[in-house]
């Protein structure tokens, strides 16, 4: 089971050793990932209906003996969002060259591979913004009232798009203390955001800076 | 872990600019996380920026989108980029020629070199320059700059529909207006889907309303042509084209091309859209079912957000807005449709837009702007007559005051020549005094009809919304006439406040409508499985107070209590239980549900209960963390529980947490103190259903009394039927399913339950007929849709439509993949088919007890999973109703053991004589169906064994036997050969277990056997 303390590395060790507690917690922390690439490489396409087998097979192969997650956890991979892109690859890739397939259903996948690849990395990259927002969120709950606020601060203003004006004449406070909260709600997002990416991309405060502005470059 | 910086100090981001973190913040916690973009979702609709002035529309002056001057030419100055998406960027340009304001959308430049984009690209300017409609943003020229086609279109000044509903306060505001606008919407869709041409992104955001109301439909960008039938479908467009058609179409360079590459293209086409807005079938990427009905959709949404502030589908994450999308989840929107307060004719144009079959809804977007045409009329209508019975009203007042003013004048004619300096005064006080008069009867009339109508309508359980419009009107007209002429100052203040109650039981009466709404959803869900995520409550519970004006986490929490506690105990009640449930289900951690407004709840509610309060009482008891515990405290307060003082509401709550045998000894005497109240008739009759012998015939006897409280309720009836199903009376449940399906034709779960009654009937033919109508109506994931294709497949079994049956079932478990009894029927009816007389080939009958053995291995395991975890799938089965749901599942494996369609696959004798690999894998199979039997009875704390159980030696001894007579009935065959292996295997199967006798008499079959064989080999 994943902790504040542990990585994505600590959990993969785990799951590759058999800890069903981390292979859910993989499963929980990357299955968006892999089915919106599955299903955004097959759609329209008749191979749609074996989502859920592939993604399926994507964890199986994770997980099975020898498997890639094995390989991965024995420290042979440097990064694990690209690990991963490439299982989830070569499972699609499988899946579309079983000789039952009737050709003139398949998808022009490779016409798509770019844009699928940019397709992955966002979704990635929204998955680690969602899980920021998460930790944001459990932590304003311990926080207090006012860390809660804040987070209703950050859901009205991206969520409903509504402007700082706008809420601060909704909620009757004076526009300017509002900025300075809003603010520290975005700080407060940030913090998490880089302990998340600490979680998946452990490195050094440096490498965790290029490694979130990349993220959120992918975002923009 | 990073050192957590001093956010007081370090508020800004010195390596991470604004805007990039705010890309970040937009997926953490906007709508639309992590929604799949392709290179076309990412276009930003042509000027969507919310321009107030012409300078603010550039964002970019020096993008990378423009193109070089030598590229450009000299017709076109361009200013800067105004949007961006993923495919192209929109510029601001200025046409010298015609001195025109443009923009000017232009391909970017990585797309140069990917033809199929560019083709896109083009495509979109082409169905935008034939579309001519005042609704549609003209394409006025299209061209290349350099390899980069663009074109340009009108430069459109104004606000997105979305952003003028971003501004309102209150969602019933302007809201004529903003039907006026979705109307233009609607006929603007109407042209174009008279061209053949759907949109598939409509949505607040892409329409613009310009500075003068002009109302146009952007981003024609996902547009389709459609073939000739009306499907999103370029191959079949393009065979269109070849037909004589009388009807002008669009024509796309895709629609008449030949490329062969049309797979690519619908495929490009299906990823895009907006999931909030979305139809299921876009949302499930169904290219082929996407017709004019999707853009039905589509308006339907954008009325609901006019109504009730926010898209069909809202959710915590964009992965949840897509699967309630996919899903067709809109039980959110439905419910927030009814509680917008806006009229029913509309609402029910809206949810017929928004039905999840496509099927179910308008044709097209003629059809809609013909509904809300006739339905604006109605408006105008109304409000005419309001108007003329206002002038009437102030008409008649004058009219008196004349005929006052006639008499007077005649009197003042007498008095004149004796009070000449007074009479002037007088006549106007008597004027004045006669208007009063009359406009005090009149608003006299109207405040005693309105306060018979409210009294009327409070008392009232059926139809107090029809009595309280009515009460409304006749106040409506009491303030007319107040304002219309000379009315005392306490007959006003009389008008005013009861205007302003009658607002207050208004607003009352549509909250404990919502309320109610909710917990009868709540009990469906708990009457079907299928359902059982109680925490979609809370999204209802949070639409109903924001509706209410109590929005969560918003004001201070005393002040919201002090609100509460003002209205009437009825409604005080209703919320807080409202708010005690929603607390319970924020901080159940089996939901895992993350409330950010819990403290505030849990504040307003606590400032609302009295120091003494029973509730608070039942809160401190609630937070005990040990279950034992909790149980016994719950049990005790239940024993104290005064009827005569709490209301009926906190007793059901109460009954919610107990075990089913101590909620009926409380709820019979809360039955006897609330005899009239539906909820407290409901729960005894669920309850009485689950004690220990059930008591069905007085459960039948209770719910019959809560229908008759609630006579058009759906799920009262439902919850009838299934009392009356199991008390044995059939063709009384028949009837009553029946009732419940007349008054909710969609309530699919009827349609499963009523199908296996005529199943358990044999009356295949209408079990055929019942469960194919469920699955008609059934949305894609429903586990009824999935129970309907298992009673059709059962029922066709048992026709003999062997192919039918066996597709049906497996559409069933596709559906429902963790529901056993669909795998154990499969099993059954595969086992039946193995050994089926005919010409099956042996190679057949070989797969089909293989499937078999699948079939009952997957259903073993979720069995096994019901036992060990009880839960079905994701489902964890509430701790009350553990036991019954146990021995229920213990009762499905008993009857494994002994159904007559598992003989050839289950009997010793029968495995004996299977090929010899399939027999060891069924012998253990049955040993495990044992086992797990065996440990549902311990879990179920039984001390003897109800049935007979068979153990793993048991059964070998079995298989032995049966090996020995097989044997031995070859070697009177005179089939020595035939016969060794099978009293070899019976010997190795169960020597160790067999006594002394058992193995005597096979050592004997077996030298024989072996005699014989020298002999033969002699």
């Amino acid at each position: 089971m994943a902790t504040s303390e542990s990585t994505c590395w600590t959990v993969i060790r785990a799951g590759a050793a058999g800890s069903p507690a981390d292979r859910d917690e993989l499963g929980r922390r990357y299955l968006g990932i892999v089915q919106s690439y599955l299903s955004a490489r097959w759609r329209g396409s008749a191979l749609r209906k074996d989502l859920d087998d592939a993604t399926q097979e994507v964890f199986v192969e994770c997980f099975r003996q020898g498997g890639a997650l094995e390989t991965a956890g024995a420290g042979h991979v440097a990064n694990f969002r690209a690990f991963l892109y490439g299982v989830v690859r070569n499972v699609a890739r499988r899946f579309e060259s079983q000789p039952s397939r009737p050709n003139a259903l398949l998808p022009d996948v490779d016409a798509k591979e770019a844009s699928l690849s940019e397709l992955f990395e966002r979704s990635w990259a929204a998955s680690i913004m969602a899980e920021a927002a998460r930790l944001q969120k459990s932590r304003a709950i311990q926080g207090g009232t006012e860390a809660v606020r804040r987070i209703e601060l950050l859901r009205l203003r991206f969520e409903e798009n509504l402007q700082i004006r706008e809420i601060s004449q909704r909620w009757n406070i004076d526009a300017a203390r509002l900025h300075h909260d809003y603010a520290l709600a975005r700080q407060e997002f940030r913090d998490a955001l880089m302990e998340v990416v600490a979680f998946h991309h452990p490195g050094s405060p440096a490498e965790l800076e290029i490694e979130a502005s990349g993220l959120l470059r992918a975002l923009s | 872990m990073n050192e957590k910086p001093d956010p007081a100090q370090t508020i800004d981001l010195p390596s991470a600019p604004a805007d990039s973190l705010d890309a970040g913040l937009a997926a953490g916690f906007g709508r639309y996380v992590g929604a799949p973009r392709s290179s076309l979702g990412d276009m930003q609709p042509v000027l969507l920026r919310e321009a107030e002035g012409e300078s603010s529309l550039i964002v970019k002056p020096n993008s990378d989108a423009m193109p070089l001057k030598s590229q450009s030419g000299d017709r076109y100055q361009l200013s800067g980029e105004i949007a961006r998406g993923g495919m192209g960027a929109v510029l601001r340009g200025r046409d010298v020629d015609l001195g025109r304001d443009l923009a000017v959308k232009v391909l970017l430049e990585k797309y140069a070199n990917r033809p199929e984009v560019a083709r896109r690209f083009i495509e979109e300017a082409q169905i935008g320059g034939q579309l001519q409609h005042p609704g549609i943003v003209p394409v006025y020229d299209i061209g290349r700059f350099g390899d980069r086609p663009f074109f340009t279109m009108k430069l459109v000044k104004g606000l997105t529909l979305a952003a003028m509903l971003g501004q309102r306060t209150d969602t019933a505001a302007d809201r004529s207006r903003l039907l006026s606008i979705a109307l233009q919407v609607t006929q603007t869709l109407a042209y174009a889907h008279a061209k053949g041409v759907i949109h598939r992104d409509l949505k607040p955001a892409n329409i613009m309303v310009g500075a003068f109301g002009e109302v146009q439909v952007m981003d024609w960008g996902l547009a389709k042509v459609l073939a000739e039938g009306g499907i999103a479908d370029e191959e079949r467009a393009t065979r269109a084209q070849e037909q004589p058609t009388d009807v002008t179409v669009i024509r796309t360079t895709r629609s008449t091309g030949s490329t062969g590459s049309f797979g690519t293209d619908t495929e490009a086409g299906s990823l895009l859209g907006t999931p909030a807005y979305m139809p299921p079938e876009q949302a499930n990427g169904d290219v082929t079912l996407l017709d004019r009905r999707a853009d039905v959709f589509g308006l339907g949404a954008i009325l609901c957000e006019i109504l009730t502030g926010k898209a069909p589908y809202v959710g915590r994450s964009g992965e949840e807005v897509r699967r309630k999308a996919a899903n067709g989840d809109l039980a959110d929107a439905n419910a927030r449709l009814d509680a917008c307060g806006a009229d029913a004719e509309l609402i029910a144009l809206t949810r017929k837009c928004l039905a999840p079959e496509a099927v179910d809804r308008p044709k097209d977007a003629q059809a809609v702007a013909e509904s809300l045409t006739a339905y604006l009329d109605g408006v105008q209508a109304r409000l005419r007559k309001a108007e003329l019975a206002e002038v009437e009203a102030r008409a008649t007042a004058i009219e008196e005051v004349k005929r006052r003013r006639l008499t007077l004048a005649l009197a003042a004619t007498v008095l004149a020549a004796v009070t000449l300096g007074g009479g002037g005064g007088l006549w106007i006080k008597s004027d004045r005094d006669a208007r009063l008069s009359q406009v005090t009867r009149d608003v006299n009339e109207a405040l005693n009809k309105a306060t018979a109508l409210r009294e009327q309508a409070k008392a009232a359980n059926v139809g107090s919304a029809l009595l309280y419009a009515q009460a409304r009107e006749q106040m409506q007209r009491a303030s007319a006439l107040v304002k219309s002429g000379p009315a005392d100052a306490a007959l006003t203040a009389q008008v005013t406040q009861l205007q302003t109650e009658l607002d207050e039981e208004e607003k009352d009466r549509k909250l404990l409508s919502a309320l109610d709404e909710t917990r009868m959803a709540q009990l469906q869900w708990v009457e079907d499985m299928s359902r059982p995520l109680l925490e979609l409550a809370v999204p209802l519970f949070r639409d109903a107070l924001q509706a209410y004006g109590l929005p969560a986490g918003i004001g201070e929490p005393a002040a919201a209590a002090e609100r509460i506690r003002q209205r009437p105990t009825l409604v005080r009640e209703a919320l807080l239980a409202t708010l005690d449930e929603w607390i319970d289900l924020s901080m159940d951690p089996k939901y895992k549900l993350t409330e950010p407004h819990l403290d505030w709840l849990k504040a307003v509610a606590e400032a609302t209960e009295p120091a003494d309060g029973w509730t608070r009482q039942f809160r401190v008891v609630r937070e005990e963390e040990d279950p034992g515990k909790q149980r016994e405290a719950m049990e005790k307060l239940a024993a104290s529980a005064d009827v005569r003082v709490l209301p009926a509401r906190a007793l059901t709550r109460l009954a919610m947490r107990l075990d089913p045998a101590q909620a009926v000894k409380l709820l019979r005497r809360a039955q006897a103190q609330y005899p009239a109240d539906f909820w407290v008739n409901a729960s005894l009759a669920n309850n009485l259903q689950f004690i220990s012998p059930p008591e069905y015939a007085e459960a039948v006897r209770f719910q019959t009394a809560a229908v008759a409280l609630r006579p058009d309720n759906e799920i009262a009836y439902f919850a009838l039927a299934y009392a009356i199903s199991n008390n044995g009376k059939v063709d009384e449940a028949i009837a009553c399913y029946r009732k419940a399906i007349e008054l909710d034709p969609k309530m699919v779960i009827s349609y499963d339950n009523l199908s296996t009654i005529y199943l358990s009937k044999k009356d295949y033919d209408a079990a055929i007929a019942i469960a194919s109508k469920g699955i008609e109506l059934g949305s894609r994931n429903d586990r009824n849709k999935a129970a309907c294709y298992m009673n059709l497949g059962s029922a066709q079994f048992r026709k003999g439509q062997v192919d039918e049956a066996f597709a049906n079932l497996k559409m069933a478990i596709e559906i429902t993949p963790h529901e056993a009894v669909i795998h154990t029927n499969l099993a059954c009816y595969s086992a039946l088919s193995a050994v089926g007389t005919g010409e099956v080939a042996d190679t057949e009958r070989v797969r089909l007890r293989m499937q078999a053995l699948d079939s009952l291995r997957v259903g073993l395991s979720l069995y096994t999973d019901r036992i060990d975890n009880c839960r079905i799938g994701s489902y964890i089965v509430p701790q009350k109703q553990r036991p019954s749901f146990m021995q229920s599942t213990k009762n499905r494996l008993l009857n494994l053991q002994r159904d007559p369609d598992l003989i050839s696959i289950r009997d010793a004798s029968a495995i004996a004589k299977l090929p010899v690999d399939e027999r060891e894998a069924f012998t253990q199979l049955w040993v495990d169906v044992a086992a797990v039997i065996q440990r549902a009875s311990t879990l179920l704390g039984e001390t003897a064994p109800q049935q007979p159980r068979v153990n793993q030696m048991q059964m070998q001894l079995m298989l032995a036997n049966a090996l020995l007579r097989s044997g031995r009935a070859h070697l009177d065959d005179n089939d020595a050969a035939a016969a060794l292996p099978e009293l070899q295997m019976g010997l190795g199967i169960a020597k160790r277990e067999m006594s002394p006798e058992q193995l005597k008499e096979y050592n004997e079959t077996l030298e024989r056997c072996l005699a014989v064989l020298a002999e033969q080999a002699k």
